[in-house]
């Protein structure tokens, strides 16, 4: 049994950056609540109206079909490069999480320009087949279909771990009790990775319900996009407020459910697993299909986009189109991602010290208020933070500044999540030899805590680096004026259909991220087992 | 000679339920103390609450005349001086043997530490360990580089918790006899904790016997295991059997014989009734075909054997240890004869 050891206050270099955490997470909130208390009663009405029941509807119904979709990309390709010998699975394995590198409004916008009515895929098959104008792909067909193509990683890496835990020999029981591999799947292995299928779909769930970019590119109007407009071209302010307060309570409904959920779930759990590991299921002719499964899902998530963006860049080149991308644009974009992702990073450590190994009462409040940040959408952590700075904080408003303290904000729960669960698996008697070996509580920290969760910090680092880039919402937002970074130009370009002129960025943001994926799959035990 | 850890009737409370409670104990330099006590006893805490991990409710503890916990006071574990090993060993899994020994010496310089890492690892039995990694190692060696990290900054006290219990059986005898030895030589003030009475004797001039969160003996090992104060102590130090008895005069009169008896409590009056202990060596078995006692059981512990006696007459059993070389089968009848002239505890009923 492992106590935690509950000596004496935390320092202040431990407590101060946690109340400034909870300061800045509950900002959003208090915002909202504060904006929807002036609201008039009209607005109040037109929150009620049929318009934005349509728009919930319409959020709701895109979460469903998108988590649905990712469920049935992912649980397959989890459970075939894990458990069959489907040929190169390790391969395969890191192939299926490359899609993370792609921001959902490129994609989106690939997908609308190239498979539109009158996009590359028309001029294609108008020679050879003379198809004049395809279907249009917009809607929820379509944010479906791009959405599901960039989330299911979440999904994949969720359930991946818990299926290598599965202790053989249940399912082998199984088969003894003459069940066949469909029934075992489905009445044992599903059952048992259950509460990390939840946790995936939830990530992917709250995703779509904050995603921005694919659904504006695909012009359906879900309540991020709604409240984008309204906050555009409207003077009163209070009726994206009230949107705001819809959305996040839709999200922290969906949040606490899927708590409660999980909560009951819990005994599905097993801890370290067996040593044994799981039978291999020779896939015999299913493989070809099951390759082409594959194959489909990688080309039209990465190879199919990738390439028509280095189709664009090309043809523009040739064409003499003027590509140029100013210099400062990408520093913007490096800079304030890693100034981003270096201060969220610290704030997390430091947090998670503080909620692991100084029990307090306060820890129950910053339990929550962490939590809290999965259900605000950057449109709405944007919006909050402009009416912050414009009324309370003059002098940062329209800085990069603000601009940082939002991405904190929102990517501030997906680093403490990797940084606490790396910091619960040292054993406290290890810190606790260091302080009897003379080292004060800062020393030990540095010296002790930080190498033993280098991993951690480093997957961390690398996945708030891959979000902050690809953010566009806040950043629209929050940005200074002339202030552009890669998805902001993407943004421009692409909503002037310059095609040639958004490759650019586009591709840049790709290659950039290649490098913190690569770490997280190296740190990933989950991806190497 | 004055203490040099001295804890004052100290009290410690997790969630409403007492871990320690009002424990008073005394250390004088240099001294070896086991504390001893079934798993869940408050032991463990006790020793955290010395070593400055938890704060306590109530009493305080001094070192040298100082407090350095009270509920007011708490010097936090690094300004203590107390050097402490865990039972998971709790070596840096990031550094090597060399980095784990000097990591208390910071206050050395170059010259000193690779002076000080020398000595401690001629201590140890581990020269030339110097760049192996804590994965790299067996349990045993682990836990000899866990006790040299905690000597090397010569702390004044060492402190002890279950150190041998991570280890296998063979493994335990050869560390424990190592360690006892490597403690001895650093002649620091130590005190062990466990819940193996082998352990605890083996290495105590002063053993403490603590079940529930108090103190129920304090004194040298060999007189608690001769005069246990209650029956839980005689339990913990010892295997031993219990019989009815009742005090007439200056014996104790039970239905295998009377016997001269003795007890730590003054309060035994005559006539009163008692339970009597009767150690597995207090008497051997001799072979009476007539005899009130028969043979039901044996257990083989390599050495020695331990034979379960059923008397006909009473229908209750003891377990006694076998004569060198003499086991009479199962079934055999016999009777008991008493083997050395010590008096038998006895203890209120």
């Amino acid at each position: 049994m492992i106590k935690s050891s509950k000596i004496h206050i935390p320092p202040l270099y431990i407590l101060i950056p946690t109340i400034f955490t909870a300061i800045i997470m509950i900002l959003p909130l208090l915002y909202l609540i504060t904006r929807s208390i002036e609201a008039s009663a009209d607005t109040w009405i037109s929150l009620f109206s049929i318009r934005s029941l349509q728009t919930l509807g319409r959020s709701l119904l895109l979460m469903s079909t998108v988590t649905l979709m990712s469920l049935i990309i992912a649980i397959p390709l989890a459970w075939c490069t894990a458990r069959t010998n489907l040929p190169m699975r390790k391969i395969w394995t890191i192939l299926v999480i490359l899609p993370l590198v792609m921001p959902s409004f490129i994609a989106a916008f690939l997908f609308t320009s190239a498979l539109g009515p009158k996009g590359l895929l028309q001029n294609l098959l108008e020679k050879p087949f003379g198809v004049k104008e395809l279907p249009g792909l917009e809607g929820l067909i379509g944010a479906t279909i791009v959405l599901a193509l960039l989330s299911y990683p979440y999904i994949f890496l969720a359930i991946r771990g818990s299926i290598n835990n599965i202790d053989p020999s249940i399912e082998e029981s199984a088969k003894a009790l003459g069940k066949n591999s469909l029934k075992v799947f489905t009445t044992i292995t599903l059952p048992h990775i259950k509460p990390a299928l939840i946790a995936g779909s939830l990530f992917v769930a709250l995703y779509t319900l904050s995603d921005f970019g694919a659904v504006s590119m695909m012009r359906y109007n879900t309540f991020t996009w709604t409240i984008y407009q309204q906050y555009g071209s409207v003077i009163d302010r209070s009726t994206s407020a009230a949107l705001s307060i819809a959305l996040v309570s839709t999200a922290l409904i969906i949040l606490i459910l899927e708590q409660n959920i999980r909560g009951k779930e819990k005994y599905h759990r097993i801890g370290s697993g067996s040593s044994r590991k799981p039978k291999i299921i020779n896939l015999g002719f299913w493989k070809y299909p099951i390759t082409s499964f594959f194959v489909l899902i990688i080309s039209a998530a990465l190879i199919i986009p990738v390439s028509i963006l280095v189709f664009w860049l090309f043809r523009g080149i040739l064409n003499g189109e003027s590509i140029t991308l100013s210099l400062s644009t990408v520093l913007n974009s490096v800079i304030v991602s890693l100034i981003a992702t270096l201060t969220t990073a610290l704030l997390a450590l430091v947090t998670a010290v503080k909620l692991i190994r100084y029990p307090s009462i306060m820890n129950r409040f910053m339990e929550p208020i962490s939590f809290i940040g999965y259900a605000l959408p950057g449109v709405v952590v944007g919006i909050a933070l402009v009416f912050f700075g414009t009324r309370f904080a003059m002098p940062i408003y329209q800085s990069i500044f603000l601009l940082i303290i939002g991405y904190i904000i929102l990517f501030f729960p997906v680093s403490l999540g990797i940084i606490r669960s790396s910091l619960m698996q040292i054993n406290p008697r290890i810190e606790e030899s260091a302080m009897s070996l003379k080292h004060n509580a800062l020393s030990v920290l540095t010296k002790i805590t930080i190498p033993l969760i280098k991993s951690g910090l480093l997957m961390s680092l690398s996945m708030v680096f891959l979000l902050t880039l690809k953010e566009l919402p806040a950043t629209l937002i929050l940005g200074p004026l002339n202030f552009h970074t890669l998805a902001t130009q993407v943004w421009s370009y692409s909503s002037e259909a310059y095609f040639a002129k958004s490759a650019f960025p586009s591709l840049l943001i790709i290659v950039l991220s290649i490098f913190p994926l690569t770490t997280i799959i190296w740190h990933d035990k989950r991806i190497y087992q | 000679m004055k203490p040099y850890l001295t804890c004052k009737n100290i009290s410690k409370t997790f969630n409403g339920s007492p871990a320690v409670e009002s424990v008073s104990i005394d250390l004088l330099p240099g001294e070896i103390m086991s504390i001893l006590g079934p798993s869940g006893c408050g032991k463990t805490t006790l020793l955290r609450l010395i070593a400055g991990f938890e704060t306590l409710d109530e009493g305080e503890i001094k070192i040298e005349n100082n407090i350095i916990s009270s509920n007011q006071t708490h010097l936090p574990p690094e300004k203590r001086n107390i050097g402490m090993v865990f039972q998971d060993y709790s070596l840096f899994p990031h550094m090597n043997v060399e980095q784990n020994i000097t990591f208390g010496l910071q206050n050395y310089n170059q010259d000193e530490k690779e002076f000080r890492l020398q000595e401690i690892l001629k201590l140890i039995q581990l020269v030339g360990f110097e760049k192996k990694l804590p994965a790299e190692l067996s349990g045993g060696q682990q836990q000899r580089i866990a006790l040299g990290r905690t000597l090397a900054p010569k702390p004044s006290l060492i402190l002890l918790d279950e150190p041998f219990s991570n280890l296998d059986a063979v493994t335990r005898k050869e560390v424990m006899s190592d360690i006892n030895q490597i403690i001895l030589e650093s002649k620091t003030a130590s005190i062990l904790v466990t819940h193996d009475r082998d352990e605890a004797f083996s290495i105590a001039n002063k053993l403490v016997v603590m079940i529930n969160g108090k103190i129920f003996q304090m004194d040298n090992p060999g007189n608690i295991y001769n005069l246990p104060n209650n029956i839980e102590v005689a339990k913990l130090v010892a295997d031993c059997n219990f019989i009815k008895g009742s005090i007439q005069n200056k014996d104790v009169v039970t239905d295998i014989g009377s016997f001269r008896y003795e007890s730590t409590d003054k309060q035994i009056s005559d006539k009163q009734i008692v339970n009597t202990l009767i150690r597995p060596d207090d008497f051997i078995t001799t072979y009476d075909p007539n005899g009130s006692f028969k043979i039901t059981a044996r257990e083989f512990h390599g050495p020695y054997s331990i034979s379960t006696v059923l008397s006909y007459q009473y229908g209750f059993s003891l377990k006694f240890r076998d004569q060198q070389n003499v086991s009479f089968p199962i079934g055999t009848n016999v009777n008991l004869i008493k083997t050395n002239n010590r008096k038998l505890v006895v203890f209120p009923k």
